[in-house]
């Protein structure tokens, strides 16, 4: 009797230890996403239409491409921004990448002050049915408040899919956390207020522009690849994604085997980099490659002049094979094609170890005014190590007529540094 | 005995599974089903009838073919009760139109006539009367602890009136709806609209609104961008409401001007061109002036004035400050309501 009515109590006693357990992990749960949505609400910058959010103390802040190609490209050294606090601020443009949908801005703290910020997260370690907080400016509803603050507006939701392809988004993180028009260039971040992602698209239909509980985010790991280039101002404040030239896919569907090379073209980094007709890709860098989709998506993540590792499959055997990135020739998020700026240097080139040798100068070309020499080794271009002949000649197709570059060359044992002024392709 | 063992595994085995996912989705249905079966008493079912309306005009039938994108002219919907003696707040959206009858079914599936006593369309807010008496209410939610991320549900009656919709979500942001409301991810639509907003507990954080908002709403497809009339907010606005109060329009204060983005003005905020029929215009305000000041603070950007306007209200006789050219020149001018 005794027994009985001791098991009878422990039961009880479980079930309501039980019981105040669940609450009190409801509202753990619910404290994070409290500090998490008070943590980027600090760090959440407005902007036009859009959204962005500061990710270090010294002002650096992201939004996306779109909203800053909105703004209008006349005014991007008057973008006027407002933080949460009320406080408003001009920020510079730093460097865009208009494949990748990011911007890069900065605001200036006043001066011994530093700006609230958001940590980055590890996108690769995202899990489907996790967490996370997307934090935007949807409909543009904040303004001034009474209390003179400007409240973003925050959704929760989960982590509905990884790796999606949607074209320029080559390997986006899909949400069903609220995100609407106004969210674009806001952050998505985990429950410890971690920044994985910058929402930036919704997938709808019927021109309906709401949320349909289908929206993407660029994921936080492809932005760290693009960010180093991105603060030093890209080249003329734009940077390129990178893509392997000369490489052909199978279209056909390989469930899941790979992505097939159906052909390698002659002189192409894909047959320097030694890529044979039939190989199976399974691997770029870390990430298993399933599909051709799968290989553009892992491709996409890095710009261009990248090294990236390929394992593949050729027969029996498996190969490892090293490429560095060319120009991605995509069409950005606008839409449009990759515009070049037209310049000439006026040198032909050779690969050699270490930089790109000067085989030929034109003579009354800019190369020859700047007093290049055949037989120079160009080593730098514009504080960039020089890979290859192609990244040379990538570097000066970027440019403007006009603009000067600065060459460092080894000639003989001496190291010279040389000005070149860039003239116009004919 | 045995039976004693058979239910002292199984607590063990509930105990090991809600463990194995932390537990929290367990709790957080729990919490959700308590908070709704604590709502539920004071939710009602509204039954609207009316004359039809007319279709809006959407350019290409392909874009809603076949959608439901109007609410149709007999509508289900819900409503919060808020007194014992049969006062119920819900969607102004939900009783507009030319209305023919109201009926509310309530908990206990009783059904009974309802009036339409009062209603501020800019706050989307309804009052309507049932003759009852003892009915039960929701305490209200203490709104200082009320924070962005607080989990709140959504609560509608099914339109058969015996059951509920949950839709839960956390608050979106504050400082809503021109101050009066908060924003929620919850989903709203047209049915559960007008039923209350309740926090983990069950209490009334305030009444879904404006869930018909063209943008946030497109086709009748909610956005996760949704609102609600807070409780202190419609504590203040009930007598009025009961005395008969019928506002239209947004409520809103409004001068009436059009900020110019595109100049190199440091000073004050530069005007492109005044609202015909504003206040603005009627006050004398022209294009081309730059305000320095309103009510006598000094306005360095829009945003000054966007706040400034806001912090007053309609029929606010207001000082403005600006320059004209080579002038400065003072003008008070009483602020209008913004248009719908």
């Amino acid at each position: 009797m005794i027994k009985k009515t001791l098991l009878a109590l422990a039961a009880a006693v479980l079930a309501a230890g039980s019981a105040a357990a669940q609450n009190d992990r409801m509202e753990a749960f619910h404290k994070r996403v409290q500090d998490a949505s008070k943590k980027v609400t600090d760090a959440f910058v407005f902007l036009g239409g859009g959204s962005g959010v500061l990710i270090s103390a010294d002002g650096w802040f992201l939004t996306n491409h779109h909203v800053i190609a909105g703004i209008g490209p006349k005014l991007p050294d008057k973008t006027k921004v407002t933080l949460s606090d009320g406080r408003s601020f001009t920020a510079k443009m730093v460097c865009t990448d208009s494949v990748g949908d990011i911007a890069l801005l900065k605001i200036e703290p006043p001066e011994g002050k530093t700006f609230p910020f958001v940590e980055f997260g590890d996108s690769d370690r995202l899990e489907c049915g996790q967490y996370v907080i997307a934090v935007g400016n949807p409909f543009n509803l904040a303004g001034p408040a009474a209390d003179k603050r400007w409240y973003p507006s925050v959704s929760l939701g989960i982590v509905s899919a990884l790796h999606r392809f949607q074209q320029q988004y080559s390997d986006c993180i899909q949400t069903d956390a609220a995100v609407n028009p106004g969210n674009s260039g806001g952050p998505l971040v985990t429950l410890d207020a971690k920044l994985v992602g910058i929402n930036g698209r919704i997938a709808t239909r019927y021109s309906n522009r709401v949320n349909s509980g289908v929206g993407f985010a660029i994921p936080s790991n492809q932005i760290r690849h693009f960010l180093p280039g991105m603060m030093k101002g890209g080249i003329d404040a734009k940077i390129y994604h990178g893509q392997i030239k000369g490489l052909v896919l199978d279209r056909s569907h390989q469930e899941g085997r790979g992505a097939i090379v159906s052909q390698v073209r002659l002189g192409t980094t894909a047959a320097r980099a030694g890529f044979k007709e039939g190989d199976v890709i399974v691997k770029v860098n870390e990430q298993a490659i399933t599909s051709m989709w799968r290989f553009h998506g892992v491709v996409g993540v890095y710009p261009m002049e990248t090294e990236i590792s390929v394992i593949v499959k050729r027969g029996e055997e498996t190969a490892t094979l090293k490429a560095r990135l060319d120009r991605s020739e995509g069409f950005d998020i606008m839409g449009q094609p990759p515009q070049l700026g037209g310049a000439y240097l006026g040198v032909n080139l050779e690969d050699k170890e270490g930089g790109a040798e000067v085989t030929f100068v034109s003579p009354g070309s800019p190369a020859e005014k700047a007093g290049l020499e055949v037989g120079d080794l160009v080593v730098n271009v514009d504080g960039n190590a020089v890979l290859s002949r192609e990244t040379l000649l990538e570097r000066v197709r970027l440019r403007k007529p006009g603009d000067a570059i600065k060459l460092t060359v080894k000639r003989g044992g001496e190291t010279l540094e040389i000005d070149a002024t860039l003239g116009k392709r004919d | 005995m045995r039976t004693l063992t058979v239910l002292f595994s199984a607590a063990l085995a509930s105990t090991a599974r809600a463990q194995g996912d932390g537990g929290l989705a367990a709790s957080m249905e729990e919490a959700y089903q308590r908070a709704a079966d604590k709502a539920a008493p004071s939710v009602v079912a509204v039954w609207v009838t009316r004359e039809a309306e007319k279709e809006p005009s959407t350019g290409n039938s392909m874009l809603t073919g076949g959608v439901f994108v109007r609410r149709p002219k007999d509508a289900p919907a819900s409503g919060t009760i808020v007194d014992e003696d049969g006062h119920i707040i819900t969607s102004y959206f939900n009783v507009n139109g030319k209305v023919k009858t109201i009926r509310v079914t309530l908990a206990d599936g009783s059904d009974k006539e309802a009036q339409l006593l009062g209603y501020d369309s800019g706050a989307d807010v309804a009052l309507l009367k049932i003759e009852a008496a003892g009915l039960p209410t929701l305490k209200p939610s203490p709104m200082a602890q009320l924070k962005v991320g607080t989990p709140i549900v959504a609560v509608g009656r099914a339109p058969d009136g015996k059951g509920l919709t949950i839709n839960p979500g956390i608050v979106s942001a504050p400082a809503r709806i021109n101050g009066r409301g908060v924003q929620t991810d919850a989903r709203m639509n047209y049915g559960n609209v007008g039923g209350p907003l309740v926090d983990a507990q069950g209490r009334l954080v305030g009444v879904t609104c404006k869930v018909d908002v063209k943008w946030a709403a497109s086709f009748g497809q909610n956005s996760g961008v949704s609102f609600a009339v807070t409780w202190d907010q419609l504590e203040r606005l009930l007598p009025d409401l009961k005395k008969g109060l019928k506002r239209q329009g947004t409520g809103q204060p409004f001068l009436g001007v059009v900020w110019n983005q595109n100049t190199d003005e440091k000073e004050g905020v530069p005007i492109e061109s005044v609202v015909a029929g504003g206040s603005a215009e009627a006050g004398g305000i022209k294009p081309g002036d730059v305000i320095l000041e309103f009510g006598g603070e000094k306005t360095q950007s829009f945003d000054d004035l966007r706040a400034g306007i806001n912090r007053r209200a309609i029929g606010d006789k207001v000082k403005v400050k600006l320059r004209r050219g080579e002038e400065i020149l003072e003008l008070t001018i009483p602020l209008g309501e913004r248009p719908e």
